[in-house]
């Protein structure tokens, strides 16, 4: 029995649209399962982003609930939803977004130095860990500018993880890359998924949909479909490409 | 018409830089007219008030029986003399008014119908001026101001031949002597009063005490060419007038000594306002070239589409241009209130009603200077528009001149704000460079202020710049034996120590043919002021100022004649040094020096005291004890009148808030600039859990190390280049080495209010931060 971690319950999502309203999530429902990683597909504007903004509180709701740890993410104060993300939430961005004026080193540890929880010590100690599983260790002191877009984005890794989060969110964290670096990235997620790490991905990229165990589609702002699957294992990629090509077909993709 | 609609563009996406812009020039060509015009005013309401009352080129002071008819021809038969007018006066010992007194001379006389009688709300003339009836006089404002009276209160004026009440009847222009600042007043009596104090103390004249002083009054000829004070040294030459009289003025000395305050706060005025136009060129300067960073791709862009980078320079600069007119423009017109608001505080000083033109020519003539000034600088700092590449900037050549320098300074869990504000400090250095250089101007210019505040309110600083500071004064109406000396010390010093103790004289003297005020000091070593050489020791000695010495071309060790009544002596100069005495247009000599000239008597003594409280009973036992050969006065705390308090004050107050409006707008300035460029950066410290109050404080912290790097600067520059720029402005007043005294608050004061601005007009102008939204980070 999946045990949940966070759930949406009648999830909307409106932008105010040539004097009108663009309804952008409508009434989405469902739950995420600890220790899964779980991709959201879907064309072009169906909302993906949207919906991985809104869970994760990056973006407010317009109406529904996103439900963690029996707290309503919609009804939190800045401050609380602050709290969440250096302590339980970790964000890759699809552009990586490092802060441009530190080294990889710094913008990792910046996020720990956040959570009162851990000492300085403790912060370096884990930014190095990750550095080093990150394969960036020799570069930790250039700026983001001198390093590849593929550096870039294990560094954001790295940095969405340095407090241990309870949850990952990644917004199409291969969408900027080349086909070398994008393989290295999702080989990091599954390890980390491997070691237990929650995960929610959105993604438009079959290759990247591969190494999830769940799979929903969203088509205008709902969920129309789910594809369950067994934990990721290299051995297996062809069958479940072809497994996840046929669902998608059947999804109209 | 591209060019037009570009620049309207412009303006309508900066308006925050447009305003900015707009209010600091507002500032600068308010202020600046408004000093022009009331030093214009100052001056043209005097000359025009000289006119009035026929003022002569030269007064001379002489006492009535050394008028003979052979100085009268010698002077009416001058080539440069067209008239002579002679006015009899009945000179004072002493004048009390109310609790005040004044031991300076003012001259009695008869009202003249072409003096002039001020409206009640003092700023304007009333038509006719009343006949005075017995016991009622006519003063000027400075005499009020001075002695702090109004009409109505009694004013007793003590000469050789007795005591006489006058009640202050009306306030009279009066434009040769009627400054506060200046010490002889001349002031106007019915013509039966006058009669009778002419006979009563021409009874009571001897050789020793004075009542009756004619006033020479002596024209120039309208051809002759000679400014006032050649024309007094030319005339002195050939008639010795000056060498007969106790005391001359001409009508430009007396033009410079009453403006002289208003003239020295428009000129410290007028270099803070220079500071404040480079601080203009400043945020210029770094709003077009963040402008120009942030704003890389469209002018790219507008290259891209045949845009010469001549057009694209001309689209900037007349937007900061158009700007700047339209704040030069409202600024003259808010002028008008202030010329006349500043106006009405220097009227009590100058005692004349002042214009209140606004003196546009001149205005106009330097506010297009400065703004030729301001097109240059936009010319240059638009020079690196030349440089942008079509293609790099649409290609995102923008975060090539992103973040220009990284300085590896650790950031710490342990105030972590403070850290990453220092880390965005120093990654943008470039960019801040000139908010430091700011700031230093405005602290530099606040420190001076407060220098000059403390100086001018300490015994010791007013002291070595030249001028004696006494809690008790003594006249003596005879010469005095050394053993009476030390008797009125050992009465004094039954109350308290004495600190010092001057004795002396005052009188003018010509030195090289040059009428200047002299002081004669039984102890020479009590000279004041001197910076080089030392005190005239030898009876063949004397020490002149800076001033003297420039004016005159004379050195150390130089010759000089001095000469008095007929008699001449030549003395060598020992020393240098400053003076407050008459603008510091004198010198100085022993009473061993000054017997050489003739039968020389001390005066007057002074005494510093060790318990400055027991002036009152010093005074009083002095007088009580001595009282037939000399009076003691207890003087005021105070060294400066309240006049000049309240001017400086509000001098004072107008610089700190110049200084705290520039550093809003300079902040607002480049906070917002900041804002747009770091807005991406806002957001992904926010997704990392920083909250909006974070950020906030970081970027409030981030502007108070700018602050505090520029209140260094500031400081130091203060340290370095108070006193001089200090001496410069104040070379008007006779200080040509400012003492620069530093208190606790000269520092605290500025760097406090600096750095408290800076810090929270950063806090609130960032509270744009709040509506970053991650959201922002999403590539759709």
């Amino acid at each position: 029995m999946k045990k949940s971690i966070l759930s949406a319950k009648g999830l909307c999502k409106s932008f105010a649209h040539n004097g009108g309203q663009m309804h952008i999530l409508s009434h989405v429902d469902f739950e995420l399962y600890e220790g899964d990683f779980t991709v959201i597909m879907g064309a072009s504007g169906s909302g993906k982003s949207t919906l991985l903004y809104a869970l994760s509180g990056m973006d407010r709701a317009t109406a529904g609930a996103v439900i963690y740890q029996d707290e309503d993410l919609v009804a939190m104060s800045e401050k609380e939803i602050a709290k969440l993300r250096y302590t339980d939430f970790g964000f890759i961005f699809q552009q990586m977004h490092l802060v441009s004026n530190l080294s990889l080193f710094e913008n990792i540890v910046v996020s720990g130095y956040l959570n009162k929880a851990k000492s300085a010590a403790e912060v370096k100690s884990r930014a190095e860990a990750l550095l080093s599983q990150m394969g960036i260790s020799h570069i930790k002191t250039h700026l983001p500018s001198q390093v590849s877009g593929g550096e870039q984005q294990r560094c954001a890794i790295a940095r969405a993880v340095i407090n241990t989060p309870k949850l990952l969110f990644a917004d199409e964290p291969t969408g900027a890359l080349n086909r070398k670096n994008t393989i290295e990235v999702l080989n990091l997620l599954t390890e980390l998924n491997q070691a237990g790490q929650s995960i929610l991905m959105v993604t438009h990229d079959r290759k990247a949909a591969l190494r999830a165990n769940r799979i929903l589609y969203l088509e205008d702002g709902n969920i129309i479909g789910e594809l369950e699957l067994p934990p990721y294992t290299y051995a297996e990629e062809k069958s479940r490409e072809t497994q996840i090509n046929a669902w998608l077909t059947s999804m109209k993709w | 018409m591209e060019v037009w609609t570009l620049l309207k563009a412009n303006i309508r996406h900066k308006k925050g830089s447009f305003f900015s812009i707009v209010l600091l020039m507002i500032i600068i060509s308010m202020s600046l007219t408004a000093v022009l015009s009331i030093r214009k005013n100052c001056r043209n309401s005097l000359i025009h008030a000289f006119e009035t009352v026929d003022g002569a080129n030269l007064t001379a002071f002489i006492r009535a029986d050394l008028v003979t008819d052979e100085l009268l021809t010698s002077l009416e038969t001058h080539k440069n003399v067209e008239r002579i007018t002679g006015y009899a006066s009945i000179a004072t010992r002493k004048v009390e008014v109310n609790q005040a007194a004044d031991n300076n001379c003012w001259f009695l006389q008869k009202l003249r119908p072409q003096y002039r009688l001020l409206t009640d709300d003092l700023r304007g003339y009333q038509k006719e001026t009343p006949a005075l009836k017995s016991s009622e006089i006519y003063v000027t404002q400075g005499i009020c101001t001075k002695m702090e009276c109004n009409i109505g209160d009694i004013v007793t004026a003590h000469t050789i031949a007795g005591s006489y009440e006058f009640t202050i009847r009306g306030i009279i222009a009066e434009p040769s002597n009627g400054a506060s600042n200046m010490g002889w007043k001349q002031v106007f009596i019915s013509d039966a009063d006058y009669e009778r104090l002419y006979a009563e103390g021409a009874a009571a004249e001897t050789e020793e005490k004075t009542a009756i002083v004619q006033l020479l009054h002596i024209h120039k000829t309208d051809d002759c060419t000679l400014s006032d004070g050649q024309f007094k040294r030319q005339l002195n030459l050939e008639t010795s007038v000056v060498d007969y009289s106790f005391g001359t003025i001409t009508r430009d000395a007396s033009i410079h000594y009453t403006n002289l305050f208003p003239e020295i706060i428009g000129s410290v005025l007028m270099v803070f306002i220079g500071f404040l136009m480079v601080v203009v060129l400043i945020v210029m300067g770094h709003s077009i070239s963040t402008g120009i960073e942030m704003d890389y791709v469209n002018l790219g862009v507008l290259k891209s589409q045949g845009f010469s980078k001549g057009k694209i320079r001309i689209i900037l600069g007349m937007q900061y241009l158009f700007a700047e007119i339209i704040g030069v423009v409202l600024g003259m017109i808010l002028a008008i209130p202030l010329t006349s608001a500043i106006g009405d505080i220097f009227q009590p000083i100058t005692a004349i009603p002042s214009e209140n033109r606004i003196a546009i020519a001149e205005s106009v003539l330097i506010l297009t200077g400065v703004l030729l000034i301001s097109v240059l600088f936009v010319t240059i700092i638009t020079a690196k528009v030349g440089r942008i590449s079509p293609v790099r900037a649409i290609s995102g050549g923008r975060a090539e001149i992103y973040f220009d320098s990284r300085v590896t300074l650790p950031i710490h869990k342990k105030g972590l704000s403070a850290s990453l504000a220092l880390r965005q400090f120093t990654a943008n250095k470039k960019q801040f460079i000139g908010l430091i250089l700011i700031v230093s101007i405005l602290v530099f210019f606040m420190m001076a202020i407060m220098i000059l505040g403390n100086a001018l309110n300490s015994k010791s600083a007013v002291e070595s710049m030249g001028a004696i500071y006494v809690e008790v004064d003594v006249n003596f109406r005879k010469s005095l034996q050394d053993e009476e000396y030390e008797q009125l010390e050992s009465v004094i010093r039954e109350y308290s120590e004495i600190e010092k103790s001057y004795y002396m004289s005052s009188l003018y003297l010509s030195l090289n043919g040059e009428e200047l005020y002299c002081s004669i000091y039984r102890d020479p070593e009590m000279i004041p002021g001197i910076q080089k050489g030392r005190a005239p020791l030898y009876e063949n000695e004397i020490v002149i100022t800076n001033i003297v010495a420039e004016e005159l071309g004379l050195k150390m060790g130089d010759k000089v004649i001095v000469s008095h009544s007929g008699e001449k002596a030549e003395y060598i100069i020992s020393g240098l040094n400053q003076s407050l005495n008459d603008t510091g247009l004198c010198f100085f000599m022993s009473h061993e020096g000054a017997k050489r000239l003739g039968d020389m008597v001390i005066s007057f003594a002074g005494y510093r005291l060790a318990q400055p409280e027991q002036r009152e009973q010093i005074a009083a036992a002095l007088n009580a004890e001595f009282g037939d050969f000399l009076e003691a006065n207890a003087i005021e705390e105070s060294i400066l009148d309240g006049t000049y308090t309240m001017a400086i004050n509000a001098m004072k107050a107008v610089i700190y808030l110049f200084s705290v409006i520039f550093s809003l707008v300079v902040v607002h300035m480049v906070c917002s600039k900041t804002f747009l460029r770091e807005r991406t950066d806002i957001g992904i410290y926010k997704s990392l859990g920083f909250t909006s109050q974070n950020l906030r404080l970081q970027f409030a912290v981030r502007f108070l190390i700018i602050a505090g790097i520029g209140t260094i600067g500031g400081t130091l520059l203060s340290v370095l280049g108070a006193g001089s720029l200090l001496s410069t402005l104040l070379r008007g007043i006779g200080i040509t080495s400012f003492a620069v005294s530093f208190r606790t608050m000269t520092f605290v004061l500025p760097i406090t209010l600096i750095c408290g601005c800076f810090f929270v007009f950063a806090y609130i102008i960032s509270r744009k931060i709040k509506s970053v939204a991650v959201r922002e980070l999403v590539t759709e």
